[in-house]
């Protein structure tokens, strides 16, 4: 089998997934306008400071053919809904074991701002999810939707339903159903994993036995990619997580491959190449063709992130003082701009999903703590400010939290903050070893 | 439809000859690398595939993990210049080269636990193509010489003090 034929069908599945991708992409910008048109439909304006939190109500979901029993799955997937409603920090589930989780509870006398009641009927075929999203001040039902999937999927058809609750709600999508990608050591080596944005669900992505680092998500969240040394060299691979049974090398030149940053429209991404005999970023189309040279030996560059209209690039570089610093990149002009004027050492550019913030790492004396600057300069603002080292921040694709490292003891965690610098949480919390590195996958539909 | 089953069938192929490969080789080298292309090249891998071994702990504590008669090179925090200190260190690793033209060596640049995962790899490049400059000046082909970079990937020292940090921002020499 000669390797072009072998490495077709990734190459050909990611193409095919570009125009779906482009057309997705379109679909929410109508979904944006027809939101600021008709802004009746938007409920709270979650921007708001000083929002109290909302009270929603979930009642255990009812099996349709045994209404009067309480199902342990019906126990299950409310428990699933109302974490991930939880999960968005505005809202607050009322504990159902103060009204038995019935559906038919009191809920003004409850103080249930909103009430959340499911149903579902399983058959051979699989499992069908019925939703209804009341009202209860205006004592009404304001959304009402059904999902069909198979049995093995039904926690998902819980979370995609608790995203379009947060869209009915605030008019932007939820982030329940979207996962993170990080590296950990539990195995004894450095490898990729998986886990849900909620703190479950993780799985082990690569295997290679010896050392994987920064791992990147395509824009339609389907593909990772990853620089593992496992045949001696730091080498840039991809792995469609759809399938993850295969990787393929995208760039394996002599030095380092490392940390791409995809286009947001998918078609390339810039790399960290030592080739040329220094760490500079290239453009690279993802068959690993080199596209262009970014930056020409000026010190090290690395760990890109694209501003989201493509237009812009930020980056790592020490080319001033020996100290490393954020730059912006004009890919139209290519000129550079230094960003961070402030600190010995500020590193891991992320780019928000709405394109107003930077957040990234900065050192402060002995430690290290995540701030956020507007892409413009002025005065960052630090967001982390406990007990530990915070490093690497990357968004959630509605740009209202963090996922980012926490090392405290020699020991490496995940957290996820709020852009306010609120609610930190610890992920996967028993999860042995340590974690690093975290990316957050762009939102995903039942899989 | 053809295409499809074309598509299925180099699938089933690739699935097939992983595994194989799998069970047949399963203690590749890193050597059997060096013909391939710079570029992409090798087709599609299993994300099991394994290659180099992992030697981390190896080596002689107080030499890092050179291999003697040759010694390592510090840096300071930050930093990929050959220090002032330094550069009799690189003056006897060359001596030592220039002895043995049959001797080729990976420089491998490592960097201490501070500071962010990605810098301190393109880091830890700098300080090896740093010592690979140098010894080029001192008359050591540069055909003899590669580099990689462990960024902070793989401490020698673990301490959380300067006395740890200063041993892992460091060449190493190894013999291949």
């Amino acid at each position: 089998m000669p390797p072009t034929t072998a490495m077709k069908p990734s190459r050909t599945a990611l193409s095919r997934r570009l125009p779906r991708f482009i057309l997705a992409c379109f679909c929410l910008l109508c979904l944006l306008c027809l939101a600021t048109v008709s802004q009746a439909r938007v409920y709270l304006d979650i921007t708001s400071p000083e929002l109290r939190k909302v009270s929603v109500a979930v009642p255990y979901f009812v099996e349709k053919t045994k209404p009067s029993e309480t199902m342990a799955s019906g126990r299950q997937m409310a428990g699933l809904m109302a974490r991930g409603l939880t999960f968005h920090g505005f809202i607050n589930v009322i504990n159902p074991s103060l009204y038995g989780g019935r559906s038919d509870a009191d809920w003004a006398g409850l103080g249930a701002d909103f009430a959340v009641i499911g149903q579902f009927d399983t058959d051979f075929t699989g499992v069908s999810i019925e939703l209804k999203l009341i009202d209860v001040h205006q004592g009404q039902m304001i959304f009402g939707r059904r999902y069909r999937g198979p049995w093995a999927k039904h926690d998902q058809i819980v979370l995609k339903f608790c995203d379009d609750i947060i869209e009915q709600l605030t008019g932007e999508r939820g982030v329940s159903l979207t996962r993170i990608a990080f590296i950990s050591n539990r195995s004894g080596h450095k490898e990729v994993y998986l886990g849900d944005a909620l703190g479950t669900n993780i799985i082990q992505v690569t295997r290679h036995g010896y050392l994987t680092v920064s791992p990147r998500f395509s824009p339609d969240g389907n593909f990772l990619a990853y620089t593992s040394y496992h045949h001696g060299n730091p080498d840039l691979y991809v792995t469609d997580l759809r399938i993850l049974k295969t990787t393929r090398p995208i760039s394996r030149r002599r030095g380092l491959n490392m940390a791409p940053a995809w286009a947001p429209d998918g078609r390339s991404m810039a790399v960290t190449l030592s080739k040329d005999g220094n760490p500079d970023l290239y453009l690279m189309d993802n068959r690993g063709e080199i596209l262009e040279r970014l930056t020409h030996g000026e010190g090290v560059n690395v760990s890109p992130s694209w501003s989201p209209d493509g237009k812009k690039l930020a980056f790592v570089s020490d080319r001033v003082g020996n100290h490393p610093q954020l730059f912006i990149m004009d890919m139209q002009t290519k000129a550079v701009q230094r960003l961070t004027m402030s600190g010995s050492e500020n590193t891991t550019p992320a780019w928000s999903p709405k394109g107003d913030w930077i957040a990234y790492t900065a050192r402060n004396g002995s430690t290290h703590n995540i701030f956020l600057i507007k892409p413009t300069g002025g005065t960052p603002i630090q967001l982390t400010q406990f007990w530990g080292d915070y490093e690497s921040p990357s968004w959630s694709p509605d740009g209202r939290q963090l996922v980012f490292s926490r090392k405290r003891q020699g020991r490496s965690q995940l957290c996820v903050m709020f852009k306010n610098g609120s609610g930190l949480r610890v992920l996967y919390e028993g999860e042995p070893g340590s974690q690093t590195s975290p990316q957050w996958s762009p939102r995903m539909d039942v899989q | 439809m053809k295409k499809e089953m074309v598509r299925v069938l180099a699938v089933v192929s690739i699935v097939a000859s992983m595994s194989l490969m799998a069970v047949g080789c399963a203690k590749q080298t890193a050597s059997s690398d060096k013909g391939m292309a710079s570029t992409a090249g090798s087709g599609e891998e299993s994300l099991a595939a394994k290659g180099a071994s992992d030697n981390a702990g190896g080596g002689n504590f107080l030499e890092g993990r050179t291999s003697a008669p040759m010694v390592p090179v510090y840096f300071d925090f930050d930093k990929s210049n050959i220090r002032a200190d330094q550069k009799d260190r690189v003056k006897k690793n060359a001596e030592f080269l220039k002895g043995d033209a049959k001797v080729n060596i990976r420089i491998e640049g490592n960097c201490d636990e501070r500071g962010t995962a990605e810098y301190n790899m393109a880091l830890g490049e700098r300080r090896a193509t740093s010592a690979k400059k140098a010894l080029a000046k001192l008359g050591v082909a540069d055909s003899r010489m590669e580099t990689i970079s462990f960024g902070s990937e793989k401490p020698l020292a673990t301490g959380n003090d300067e006395a740890a940090w200063a041993q892992n921002r460091r060449d190493d020499f190894v013999i291949k």
